[in-house]
């Protein structure tokens, strides 16, 4: 799951309900950690805004494995 | 970050560790710095002072509330049965009415029933926090961390330990007492798993609201709450709008529409937001924002446990609305975060003190006492009445005299009592409503949320 930072307005709803503990906070918006997130949907049924979504995972995690 | 450093973190242990740099966490903080102890403040917005979270601030005025009467008087926010005063160097705008409207229009007036007329205050919570974080910024006991977010807290043999986040790294700290102030998710009471053994799950609900310029509305002097289903595309949800300070200012006039709506996961429904936008642009009151301008966007997302009502765990004290049932409101936060302070420094000092803090707690705030949640949640059950019976009642009260106060606890008795003086009339013409009306008291918990 990713959040998108347009829709996203730093209301921390999400932050403490995502049983893997996988969302923190940035620049006072919410960010997924793609390798803790298990696509479970809870923040996604959580946030007033939709700003959860699934659209650009895959890509991130690309990123991440070739720079390791 | 580099070994040493972190070697130098673990071991320095903190008097207090305080999770949630909210209204709760700053006063609870402040109160523990003052007083000598070596504090550590933690957050995870980057910006303490800024306000993201949707949260109508008024102030309720109506004496007693949790066992307080709350003032404002120019400068700073007074609290009687306490004793002592947070600084508000912000605007304010008294609300003098308190208006609900029913699909089509019709409105039950209240009045103010303070003694200069108001039903409560609307003033600006990120110049109250502003003014505290100056003070805690001020104190040198008192070490800030933001972007630090807090995972856990255990209970050691002596003292807690709490493991805190950051993007980057992941640690613990060690501290004689720690203080989940980190709101009505609290993480930290998940950790202890007081949510299972204490407390009761009844509903989540998501919030959106919008702060807006330009909008033509008749009552800019209101609390105006929007009864019945018909507000809304989905049905489900209570909105809310008032006029607040923005900026320090009270011009233009700026008002704040707010929408809460249940999660009920067989009826996913609309987001909030898509609400607002339903009620500002095709809604029956559409015609008031056809000029408006949104200058700020916020949200919110509770869950609804009852109270905690022990909040002490060990060494771990839960203040504000982490441990509360839906709220403690704004000044609920200040002054249960006031009183943990103290408790803190006492029980540091000699050994007890948390107790006074628990017991306190266990009886002043409202929800502690189940009838009380009952009674509050059906303030937010008008609509388990059908629109067209809403319009109805309300048109009957044009000519009543009300008085009361914004307040969950003693609004939906206000309400009540007025429907139910005209319960005569309304035998006569509509036997099934009146009938309904008289067993109003008996309406679940779970119809009055709308969460079934
Ligand atoms: C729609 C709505 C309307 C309201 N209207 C009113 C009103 O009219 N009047 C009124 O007085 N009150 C109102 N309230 C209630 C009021 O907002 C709260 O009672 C009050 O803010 C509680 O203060 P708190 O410090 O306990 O928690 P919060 O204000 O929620 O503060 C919690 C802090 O902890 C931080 N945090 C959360 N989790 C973590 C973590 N894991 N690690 C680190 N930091 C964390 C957050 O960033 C935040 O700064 C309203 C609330 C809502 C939702
Ligand atoms: S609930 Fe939504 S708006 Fe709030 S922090 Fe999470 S993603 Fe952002
Ligand atoms: S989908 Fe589930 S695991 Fe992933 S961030 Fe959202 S709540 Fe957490």
């Amino acid at each position: 799951m990713q959040i998108d930072k347009e829709q996203c307005v730093g209301c921390g709803g999400c932050v403490n309900l995502c049983p893997q503990s996988a969302i923190y906070f940035c620049d006072n918006r919410a960010v997924i950690d793609q390798f803790s997130c298990t696509e479970c949907r809870t923040c996604v049924l959580a946030c007033g805004m939709g700003a959860p979504g699934v659209s650009c995972r895959f890509p991130l995690m690309v990123v991440f494995s070739e720079a390791s | 970050m580099n070994p040493e450093r972190r070697k130098s973190r673990m071991e320095k242990v903190y008097d207090v560790i305080v999770a949630g740099a909210g209204p709760a966490g700053l006063i609870t903080a402040l109160t523990a710095g003052t007083a000598g102890l070596r504090v550590l403040l933690i957050d995870m917005k980057r910006d303490i002072p800024r306000v993201f979270r949707a949260c109508c601030c008024n102030l309720i005025i109506e004496p007693g509330t949790h066992g307080e009467t709350v003032t404002h008087t120019p400068g700073s926010i007074r609290f009687e049965k306490n004793r002592f005063a947070v600084p508000y160097s912000g605007a304010v705008i008294p609300l003098k009415k308190s208006y609900k409207v029913s699909p089509l229009g019709n409105t039950l007036k209240i009045n103010g029933k303070s003694r200069d007329g108001n039903v409560a205050i609307s003033y600006e919570k990120e110049v109250l926090l502003n003014d505290l974080f100056q003070r805690v910024q001020g104190n040198r006991m008192i070490e800030i961390r933001t972007e630090t977010q807090a995972l856990a807290v255990e209970n050691l043999r002596s003292g807690v330990r709490v493991t805190i986040r950051t993007d980057s790294s992941l640690y613990h700290v060690r501290g004689r007492i720690a203080v989940a102030a980190d709101g009505v998710n609290s993480k930290l009471v998940q950790s202890l798993g007081l949510n299972q053994t204490r407390r009761k799950f009844f509903a989540r609900f998501r919030v959106a609201s919008y702060h807006m310029e330009g909008v033509d509305c008749p009552y800019p002097d209101a609390w105006i709450t929007f009864v019945g289903t018909g507000h809304t595309r989905g049905r489900r949800g209570q909105l809310y709008m008032c006029p607040k300070p923005h900026g320090g200012t009270i011009e233009p006039r700026v008002y704040e529409l707010t929408i809460g709506i249940p999660v009920v996961a067989a009826a996913p429904g609309f987001t909030p937001q898509e609400e607002l936008r339903y009620f500002t642009t095709e809604g029956r009151f559409a015609p008031w924002f056809r000029h408006m301008k949104i200058i700020d966007t916020r949200a919110a997302t509770l869950n609804f446990y009852t109270p905690l009502t022990n909040p002490v765990e060990g060494n771990v004290v839960v203040v504000g609305d982490a441990a509360a049932f839906i709220e403690t409101y704004v000044q609920g936060a200040l002054m249960y975060g006031y009183q943990a302070g103290n408790a803190i420094v006492k029980h540091l000092a000699t050994g007890t003190g948390l107790e006074e803090y628990a017991a306190s707690w266990a009886k002043t705030f409202e929800y502690n006492d189940p009838e009380e949640i009952k009674k509050a949640t059906q303030g937010f059950g008008l609509h388990v009445l059908r629109d067209e019976d809403i319009d109805y009642l309300f048109s009957l009260t044009k000519g009543d005299e009300v008085y009361g106060y914004v307040n969950e606890f003693s609004d939906p008795i206000t309400v009540r009592r007025t429907l139910l003086s005209h319960l005569d009339q309304v035998r006569r013409e509509r036997p099934q409503l009146a009938a309904q009306l008289e067993k109003f008291a008996e309406v679940s918990v779970h119809d009055a949320l709308q969460v079934k």
